[in-house]
């Protein structure tokens, strides 16, 4: 197995470098550059130009790519533009808050979605069929932001249970950490659930209707043995497909949560670096992003022969 | 017999969501803060009762960070919010923009071209050592050096030479006479330059002399300041221990936490919540009449609108009455001009005039124009400006297409030049600071392509002149040549509202969009 890990580490080099050439090129071609914008309204053409050579933002830009590559290689992500501070620092402080909220939003997902889509397929035609179709349906339509600030009036203003937002350092706070947390990680779920539900729902359908699973019922087991034991686990399998490609959307939707609940993670980072074209700040975030979304689709690959013993890799 | 489960269901959902929107609701009663003709608002003292407490946080929203600290480098509204309390300058304005001295104790204009400060004695920075003449020069060379990159070095080209008298005495020279140089001296903060040349700049400690010394910056969470107990005014020591500007960038939760009672001030409420607010017992509203306008520009070095008439057509065919009361509101005015009728520098001839007619006969002697593009760059006010300005445009026979665009990529358009059509607020202090930069020959702000001696030579005479209604005169001629040739039509003056928790008192809020917050009280 650690073959087949080291040979998925291996591969992902050409597709961060991909990553990196793409995206490079895309934030260098959107118009806008950082010292353009840090005049706004009020040019001062002979400072810019100072600046920009300054930065070296006058190079062409392949120049300027293999300078950033450089740079990267020999683990010097440098300095943002905008604050003059260093990126990796910057990172390392706001990745590990965006990973526990993209966590925390998988779980709420998984606790609402499965039991919801299990009990569905379960019950299927059934009202509560239609409450866990309907639901879903709705929860896909809905724009996820929008289901932020609904939540946020509700719970924040109407009735005042959680903070508007914001973040606390937990080893200060725990209690107003998880509590800031609430409310964006179910947003976030939400969106994720509907999905879920959906794919655990049609799956389980399928399994069910399996011979093995009328063999188990015929042998005298228990419904809830049946059901969950033999059934799920192998309904899980697509389930686990769907949540593992779905988590790496959902560390990109945390760039929208991020904004409604104004928890400084990683998302709103990323947001704050585009609006003022922080070129390196952009560039070592994305390829951050990229990072993750592989690792991300390499542990779920591992996962299935966890779940499955019947999945080995050589 | 499912079709009516559902339904019930559905009805018990829709009632559930009405009740929650009734419950929501709050009883009407708001104090208003005490706003002035000419424009600034203080925080009212009349709902605010009770004795002041010396130990609160003041709390204010903003949008976002501002991209940096260093108030030497920045004229950006949020950049300013944050570092103006830092620091010191020279002069100051009120709320009715009536310049005063701050840190000089006195000055003089020596002659057309030479003015003398006197600086207050013992003045000390936040990292102790005391403010001499020296550091105003030293603060001064800093923001004209080119490699600072200081969005102030225009404001300050004129001036030739800086000469320290003495520790608490200085002289300025400048090239030629320039009328606003003690306004535009309110804009030069003073700081202690051995910070900048241990950091390199400060972007992320700033240093200054001010009510507050900067404590902390947590990125996109917020900036702490905190009273500066030794600060030389004795009777405007802060009256709040720590400042705090909290950052929400989605809107909604910004105002969310107003009414919620999570922040204390929020300095820009969006026209469409305002009827809400003000139904608020919690809340006052701060109306704002800015020193700004909203102008629609065009592009003289592109077909078609380098015809004169096309571009006539539009500014009288504009109903700018119409762009307040729906852009805006109601909230401003409609002008002509960005000197607003409140002003000093009003004239009767900056009354918006209409003649759709005669719009629509200069526009039928053009003939059938390629479709025109209109820029707007995506902020809650100039986005729905340039609707409404594409919609009057199609009335009078004019086919525009509107680009609301992402502010850089709105900003490198119009650099560029690559636009026929854009709208866009500038605000300023003198009418100057706009003006000279957008009107003249090769200005920085001259997106389009504008070229008039006879402007020239009014702007520079209206910049030179040392008298007050000479200035006010030479600009009524000067709008006069620009109603012409239309490089820009004027359209708005904006009133902004702010708002702040009813127990807040003091809070200061000016027309150059620049707010003073250590008399602020909190009860």
């Amino acid at each position: 197995m650690w073959r087949y890990v080291l040979q998925r580490l291996l591969l992902a080099i050409p597709t961060l470098l991909g990553v990196s050439v793409i995206s490079f090129a895309i934030v260098h071609l959107i118009p806008g550059d950082p010292i353009t914008i840090m005049f706004g309204t009020e040019p001062d053409p002979v400072a810019i130009a100072r600046l920009q050579a300054l930065y070296g933002l006058d190079q062409p830009v392949h120049v300027q790519y293999f300078t950033w590559l450089k740079n990267m290689l020999s683990g010097n992500m440098g300095n943002s533009i905008r604050l003059n501070l260093p990126i990796a620092g910057m990172i390392a402080e706001r990745l590990p808050r965006t990973l526990v909220l993209t966590g925390l939003g998988a779980l709420v997902s998984l606790c609402i979605a499965v039991p919801a889509g299990v009990l569905a397929a379960y019950r299927q035609n059934s009202w509560l069929d239609l409450l866990v179709s309907g639901a879903s349906l709705l929860g896909m339509a809905m724009p996820n932001f929008w289901q932020g600030i609904m939540l946020l009036i509700l719970f924040g203003v109407v009735w005042p249970i959680f903070p508007l937002g914001g973040w606390v350092d937990p080893t200060v706070d725990f209690g107003g950490f998880f509590m800031r947390l609430v409310l964006p990680a179910i947003t976030l779920g939400l969106a994720l659930a509907a999905v879920v539900a959906r794919i655990t729902r049609s799956s389980m359908l399928e399994v069910l209707r399996q011979e093995y699973v009328t063999v188990a019922r015929a042998k005298g087991l228990r419904e809830s043995a049946v059901v969950i034991r033999h059934a799920l686990r192998n309904a899980l399998i697509p389930t686990l497909t769907v949540v593992a490609m779905q988590i790496g959307y959902l560390m990109g939707g945390t760039i929208v949560i991020e904004r409604v609940f104004a928890y400084p993670g990683q998302g709103l980072l990323l947001l704050s670096a585009v609006q003022e074209r922080d070129y390196p700040l952009i560039q070592a975030q994305v390829l951050v992003f990229a990072a993750m979304f592989v690792l991300i689709n390499l542990l779920t690959d591992l996962l299935y022969s966890v779940i499955d013993p019947r999945v080995r890799y050589q | 017999m499912g079709i009516t489960k559902r339904l019930r269901f559905t009805v018990a959902l829709v009632l559930a969501f009405a009740l929650l929107a009734a419950c929501s609701s709050k009883p009407p009663a708001t104090e208003p803060g005490t706003s002035s003709p000419s424009g600034g608002t203080t925080t009212g003292g009349q709902t605010a009762t009770g004795e002041p407490d010396l130990d609160a946080t003041l709390r204010v929203v903003l949008e976002s960070a501002p991209p940096h600290l260093d108030n030497q480098l920045t004229t950006a509204r949020l950049g300013r919010t944050v570092t103006d309390p830092i620091h010191v300058f020279l002069v100051r304005h009120d709320k009715d923009m009536n310049l005063h001295n701050y840190l000089a104790k006195e000055w003089e204009q020596v002659d057309e071209l030479t003015y003398r400060f006197t600086i207050h004695e013992g003045v000390k920075f936040h990292n102790g050592r005391e403010l001499v003449a020296d550091d105003i020069k030293k603060s001064m060379e800093r923001v004209l050096d080119e490699n600072a990159g200081s969005q102030l070095r225009a404001d300050f080209l004129d001036v030739d030479t800086i000469t320290v008298l003495g520790d608490y005495s200085i002289e300025f020279k400048l090239k030629s006479p320039f009328a606003p140089f003690v306004d535009k001296l309110a804009r030069l903060p003073i700081i202690p330059m051995e910070v900048v040349e241990e950091y390199g700049d400060m972007k992320q400690n700033p240093v200054g002399a001010g009510p507050y010394k900067f404590v902390e910056w947590k990125q996109d969470q917020e900036i702490v300041l905190e009273r500066y107990d030794d600060f030389f005014l004795k009777d405007e020591v802060a009256r709040n221990k720590r400042l705090v500007f909290r950052f929400y960038p989605e809107y909604t939760s910004g105002v969310a936490a107003l009414e919620r009672g999570d922040a204390d001030v929020h300095l820009w409420i969006n026209v469409t919540d305002l009827p809400r607010l003000e139904q608020n017992p919690d809340i006052q509203l701060l109306p704002n009449y800015l020193n700004n306008g909203y102008y629609l520009g065009f592009n003289l070095e592109k077909e078609p609108l380098d015809d004169v008439r096309l571009r006539q057509a539009a500014m009288i065919g504009l109903d700018r009455e119409a762009i307040v009361a729906v852009a805006y509101g109601g909230r401003g005015s409609a002008n002509m001009t960005p000197l607003k009728e409140t002003g000093p520098w009003w004239d009767e001839s900056y009354r918006p005039e209409q003649d759709v007619e005669k719009a629509k006969a200069l526009i039928a002697e053009v003939g059938q124009t390629r479709p025109l593009e209109l820029l707007a760059p995506n902020t809650p006010i100039e986005g729905p400006l340039g609707q409404m300005v594409q919609s009057q445009l199609a009335a009078i026979g004019m086919n525009v297409n509107l680009q609301v665009l992402e502010v850089p990529a709105y900003l490198e358009r119009i650099t560029r030049g690559d636009f026929d059509l854009m709208v866009i607020g500038h605000a300023y202090v003198d009418p100057d600071d706009i003006l000279y930069q957008s009107f003249l020959t090769g200005g920085p702000a001259n997106y389009f392509g504008y070229s008039s001696a006879e402007a020239d030579e009014l702007l520079v005479k209206a910049r030179q002149s040392g008298d007050q209604n000479e200035r006010r005169e030479l600009y009524v001629q000067l709008f006069d040549v620009l109603r012409r040739d239309v490089p820009a039509t004027y359209m708005v003056n904006e009133v902004r509202t702010g708002a702040a928790r009813a127990n807040v008192s003091g809070v200061v809020l000016k027309p150059n969009n620049t707010y003073d917050f250590h008399l602020a009280e909190v009860r």
